[in-house]
């Protein structure tokens, strides 16, 4: 293998620089001038944010009749906020949207097409997750970050519980209740809650495709399947160990373990930077980062694209504006201080310090290719009806005390009566 | 002149009868445009299939939501789970805002303080009270869960346990609105003569004695107003259970406002959730009219 890795493996070559407003724009002659709106759930991610705005800001010294109003909305109220705004005709110019967003936007035609926007030299280097966005023919998001999830521990609290680092479902549960036992800390976290219900689904899909389990064939659903309920089972063990975080949510849960007192956690790896680089608290060499201690050994991801809102009064400057982000000098600057571990839209070299720098990012960046969304497939469309009836069941099993084969089995019969 | 006055005093006369109009009038419209047009407009949605982010593009679907709504046990569930939330609520905060009421009617010393202390949670932001109460029930750290463990009775799920998930928004429910009863029945114990408690003592009544015969009667009105306003808030109340439980633990705190805003903004499906809405609006209407049919009944006995 070469020295410089790449994280996605054949990808071309060639790199071909690209400047701001060239390929196929219609923008760069004339001087651009107005206001847009970019919509992202980063721009309050500690350093994430304030990385993201310096970026942007250079796009506006290149153009001094040029605002590019910072949207801040939370994680928990992004797809809520953007559809209420989108419905009443209005919204950001540009927003992202992560996967399980994009199905909904494409369907009510949302989305402006970009395929006049991409260059074929920006085509070709998108990575394989932006065909995703393309419908029928239509490229109506470009790609803006794959997110991976991974499984992380606190070093310390590990060695002073007497544990190795679990690689079984059952040492999970083993290692969790004995950091929990001779430390005090908490043993095991995740997100768990309806209160963050579009996080828990995609936290909880590394559980199921650590099974090797899925929610549908393609075709019909398959919520109440054997790997899925083993899945279950294994997680409602893990809950019930007395190390489990019961009740934290994830801000909850990541300052803990920011400040040592978590020792196991599943979340996704940009998240970690952010946990890291929080000046004061644990620091990026004492976090331990691998794969899941589950049999399947595939994780989760989450696929976010970024668009131009059908209902913009500024389609040309949204237009330059998204050329002049997915330039090759750009992109590298949104990986380098915004994006990594997640991706950028395009195919990027690790910078060797980076990697250094976080080495528990190593596992997941290097089999990303093998992680899946929490989309159902075939059912894209569905997915947060059918999420809601499948978490609501559950919830019945982890405080229930109903059995994992009775929920999913319920869950299967309402989802159905839901997809017709 | 007799005549010109005549014709003037019937010119005043007429327009003495558009006055009343007049004033009825720009609340109608107001009402007509803020509350009318709003729950005509959520009729016609809910006899479609609209989805959130397209508002104006659904197609007609008669009552199919409504049918899919009442066949679904999930409905029903909410419609209990509202109307046990209601019921506790209302008649929680009545007994505790009340008897609170009474105490601080006496006169001691530091009475405005401890007046203005009992205020404060009816004052406090409702998003604040959902946070600390958050706190205050968090399965590891949470005061309560602290004490239930200091006390030998383990540690509890107050939010994660559909046992106690009900529980823990009524407690935190009844520690925002009692405040309001109180002052409303304050405001009515200021209205019963001084002399009937003197009367009531001379005759060597009890406390109980003397709020049942003197104070009750006096306040019984006021009581049932906001018997009334507590009802129809609690079935309308969204934030402190959104942001307590967001209708979990499995269900058991999703009461039909919640259900309305995860059908429109989770599941985007904008015609449901405002035949959803519908229903609830049904339900709050009949509790007016089983207020109105007891309170005409009260008022024919007391005629009688």
């Amino acid at each position: 293998m070469a020295p410089r890795r790449r994280f996605v493996a054949g990808s071309l070559a060639a790199a071909v620089l690209l400047t701001a407003c060239g390929g196929d724009g219609q923008a760069g002659d004339e001087e651009l001038s107005g206001t847009i709106s970019f919509a992202s759930y980063h721009w309050l991610e500690q350093g994430r944010g304030e990385a993201l705005s310096e970026i942007v800001s250079q796009y506006e010294d290149e153009n001094p009749g040029v605002t590019i109003e910072r949207t801040e909305i939370s994680r928990g109220d992004f797809e809520r906020v953007i559809s209420t705004e989108i419905g009443a005709g209005d919204g950001p110019d540009v927003f992202i949207m992560p996967d399980t967003f994009f199905s909904e936007l494409s369907e009510s035609g949302a989305l402006l097409p970009l395929d006049d926007v991409v260059s074929d030299d920006i085509a070709g280097r998108l990575l394989p997750a932006a065909e995703d966005f393309v419908v029928d023919g239509e490229r109506l998001a470009l790609l803006w970050e794959v997110s991976a999830y991974s499984f992380f521990w606190n070093e310390q609290l590990l060695e002073e519980a007497g544990v190795d680092v679990p690689e079984t479902p059952q040492e999970l549960v083993e290692a969790a209740v004995a950091v929990a036992e001779e430390t005090g800390a908490t043993g095991f976290a995740a997100r768990h809650q309806m209160n963050e219900e579009s996080g828990w689904w995609s936290s909880y899909a590394n559980w199921l495709y650590g099974f090797g389990g899925a929610w549908s064939d393609g075709e019909n659903l398959t919520i109440n399947s054997e790997e899925n309920i083993e899945a279950l089972e294994a997680y409602k063990e893990l809950y019930d160990s007395g190390a489990f975080a019961v009740g934290d949510d994830s801000s909850t849960f990541r300052s803990r373990f920011g400040q040592g007192q978590v020792g196991l956690l599943i979340d996704c790896l940009p998240c970690m930077r952010t946990i890291t680089r929080e000046g004061d608290g644990i620091e990026s060499r004492e976090v331990g980062g691998g794969a899941f201690p589950l049999p399947g050994g595939d994780f989760a991801n989450v696929t976010v694209g970024f668009g131009i809102n059908v209902n913009t009064d500024n389609e040309e400057l949204a237009k330059d504006f998204v050329q002049w982000l997915y330039t090759e000098e750009v992109q590298e600057q949104i990986f380098v201080d915004v994006q990594f571990p997640s991706t950028a839209g395009i195919d990027m070299e690790i910078p060797e310090e980076l990697r250094e720098e976080h080495p528990w990012a190593e596992h997941s960046l290097a089999n990303l290719d093998s992680s899946s969304n929490s989309l159902i497939p075939g059912f894209e469309l569905q997915t947060p009806e059918i999420r809601t009836i499948v978490l609501n069941q559950m919830e019945r099993v982890l405080t229930g005390g109903v059995s994992p084969e009775e929920a999913l089995d319920q869950a299967q019969n309402e989802a159905e009566s839901v997809v017709g | 002149m007799g005549t010109t006055t005549a014709r003037s005093m019937v010119v005043k006369k007429k327009n003495r009868r558009w006055v009343p109009y007049a004033f009825i009038g720009l609340p109608a419209l107001y009402l007509a445009l803020f509350a009318g047009f709003p729950l005509l407009q959520g009729l016609r949605l809910s006899l479609t299939d609209t989805r959130l982010l397209n508002p104006s593009g659904g197609s007609f679907v008669g009552l199919e939501n409504y049918s899919s709504l009442i066949g679904a046990a999930g409905f029903w569930q909410s419609v209990g789970t509202t109307v046990l939330y209601s019921a506790l609520v209302v008649i929680a905060s009545l007994a505790l805002g009340t008897a609170a009421a009474v105490l601080i009617n006496r006169p001691f010393p530091g009475r405005t303080l401890v007046r203005g202390a009992l205020t404060i949670p009816w004052a406090v932001p409702t998003v604040a009270v959902a946070l600390v109460f958050q706190w205050i029930y968090n399965d590891n750290s949470g005061i309560l869960t602290r004490t239930t463990t200091a006390l030998g009775m383990g540690q509890q799920g107050w939010l994660t346990d559909p046992e106690y998930g009900l529980f823990s928004v009524v407690l935190a429910t009844v520690w925002k609105v009692t405040p309001f009863v109180m002052l409303v029945v304050l405001a009515a114990l200021q209205g019963v003569p001084e002399e009937l408690y003197e009367a009531a003592k001379v005759d060597g009544a009890d406390m109980l004695s003397t709020f049942k015969a003197v104070a009750l009667p006096v306040i019984m009105p006021a009581l049932k107003v906001v018997a009334l306003l507590m009802t129809i808030w609690s079935f309308r109340r969204f934030e402190i259970i959104w942001l307590l439980t967001g209708g979990g633990p499995a269900d058991a705190t999703n009461t039909i406002v919640i259900n309305v805003y995860r059908q429109a903004f989770n599941n985007s499906q904008l015609g449901m959730a405002a035949a959803l809405g519908m229903l609830g609006l049904v339900l709050s209407l009949l509790v007016t009219v089983i207020y109105f049919i007891i309170e005409r009944r009260s008022d024919s006995g007391v005629a009688r």
